[in-house]
């Protein structure tokens, strides 16, 4: 039972981080070459555009193993967001910033731990909870590829209008949601506790 | 004009026992293109300049006559258009990693990276110098009780105020214990009272350590209360006046070197 929406679950998280590592690429790629940026950015604005339905039959008609179809539905639905969070993030690192760091001479991958990681963190988080939030809609429908478990798959067995089956299970993904957000929140509050707090809110 | 002591023009004569050079421009220019693409901005002009070790050098001039970009040459943030940086031999631009450990900026702005400690701030230089925690700890922690920020070694930059985050940034400068250090208008963001009380401390801590030193400021008093020598900068940075101070100038001495750097900013 719980089984089922873990199952969804792993498979929303596992296309997640996989749309996270390729969109960071992309992001660093776009960041260090304005060329780039050029060519990548009206790409990933055009894939954008592609609605959830139509990955699922392009996956259905490219692959055969259900978890590869789900897993190349999640990368391409999450990753234009992905990519256009964290570019944002990285070209909004102060440059006073980041001419005190160079002026220390570190070396590549002193610059990324001390300098880009931090100022890019608070955007890293921000782009997960927006995306989690878009990924929990699509991996239902990215479940109808032939899946034999997971949400959306049971679902499916709900068609016949069953409003209590159809709402038990999507309370559940709901939850599962609310917990993972809930985490990065916590992740959040922890590591950007260094900003204070002004006493009186706007 | 004394005869013991003459007024050098843009570093053509030395004394004769002079200590090696630290720092030289040699026929540096720096343009910039405009952001309308139409032409470039000529923001260094043909400088020649040498800086010898120990010399603290009080860099002066109107606003936008090139001061910062000298300096972001020195720094090997920029390269010049034409001609020559070399910091103690070596191309700041070029041989990036040569100079690790060198130089170290105090800047306009504190530039505290804000996810850091006080502490962590202050050991910033040493830590990219690789020197193990405990060490740069020690120097760091150091540094801020000199500087009058014991107790504060925990807060984050937002809970300290202006004077203090700047405190802060001299301390990550002096603690890397860099024989070059260059300080952009240092106190120039800070209220009248805190500069004052930090421009005596800060001018100390420059002598004391026998380092060489680059100061830019907009103050004649602040040029020839820390420096050693004075240079006066025209727009675009050419060098139009250029002096060498004794330790401790006569009245006469310094009321004609203050003369004749009106004259020249006033040009
Ligand atoms: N990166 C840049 N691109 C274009 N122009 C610049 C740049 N940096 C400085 N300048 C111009 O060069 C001149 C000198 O600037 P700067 O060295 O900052 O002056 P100062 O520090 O003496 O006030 C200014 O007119 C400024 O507008
Ligand atoms: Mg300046």
């Amino acid at each position: 039972m719980f089984g089922q929406v873990l199952t969804t679950v792993a498979r929303t998280l596992g296309g997640l981080a996989g749309a996270f590592v390729v969109g960071a690429i992309l992001a660093a790629l776009m960041g260090r070459s304005a060329l780039v940026a050029r060519l990548l950015s009206p790409m990933l604005t055009f894939l954008q555009g592609i609605p959830a339905l139509s990955w699922v039959v392009f996956a259905v008609i490219w692959f055969r193993g259900v978890e590869t179809r789900i897993f190349f539905i999640m990368l391409f639905t999450t990753l234009p967001a992905f990519a256009f969070q964290l570019l944002d993030s990285y070209r909004s690192i102060s440059k006073d910033l980041a001419e005190m760091v160079v002026s220390f001479r570190p070396r590549r991958w002193q610059m990324l731990r001390v300098l880009v990681w931090p100022a890019v963190l608070p955007g890293v988080l921000t782009s997960w909870k927006a995306n989690l939030g878009n990924a929990s809609r699509v991996v239902v429908v990215a479940e109808l590829v032939g899946a034999t478990g997971g949400v959306g798959y049971e679902l499916l067995q709900q068609q016949l209008f069953d409003m209590a089956g159809a709402m038990a299970w999507t309370l559940q993904l709901v939850l599962f949601v609310l917990v993972v957000q809930w985490v990065i929140s916590a992740i959040e509050t922890f590591s950007l506790r260094y900003r204070g707090m002004s006493e009186r809110s706007l | 004009m004394t005869a013991d002591r003459p007024l050098v023009m843009d570093g053509a004569a030395h004394d004769a026992a002079s200590l090696p050079v630290e720092i030289r421009f040699d026929k540096v220019s720096k343009h910039f293109r405009r952001p309308d693409g139409e032409g470039t901005f000529v923001a260094v002009e043909d400088v020649n300049l040498d800086i010898h070790q120990g010399e603290l050098v009080a860099l002066l001039g109107k606003a936008g006559c090139g001061k910062s970009t000298l300096f972001n040459m020195i720094a090997g943030l920029q390269a010049p258009s034409s001609g020559a940086v070399h910091v103690q031999q070596h191309d700041p631009f070029k041989e990036f990693a040569a100079l690790r450990g060198r130089i170290a900026i105090v800047f306009q702005n504190d530039r505290l990276l804000p996810w850091r400690s006080a502490l962590d701030n202050a050991a910033f230089g040493l830590e990219m110098m690789d020197v193990p925690l405990a060490r740069r700890h020690e120097a760091a922690r150091h540094w801020l009780a000199r500087l009058g920020l014991q107790g504060h070694e925990n807060d984050y930059p937002h809970a300290l105020s202006g004077g203090m985050r700047q405190r802060v940034a001299i301390a990550r400068a002096f603690a890397t214990d860099a024989p070059i250090m260059l300080c952009d208008e240092p106190l120039s963001a800070l209220d009248e009272i805190t500069a004052a009380r930090l421009r005596l401390e800060f001018a100390e801590l420059l002598r004391e350590a026998g380092r060489t030193a680059a100061f830019i400021t907009h103050s004649i008093g602040e040029a020839l209360d820390i420096g050693t020598r004075v240079v006066v900068l025209q727009r675009p940075a050419r060098i139009a006046y250029d002096v060498r101070l004794g330790a401790t100038p006569a009245e006469a001495e310094r009321t004609e070197v203050r003369r004749r750097i009106m004259d020249v900013l006033t040009m």
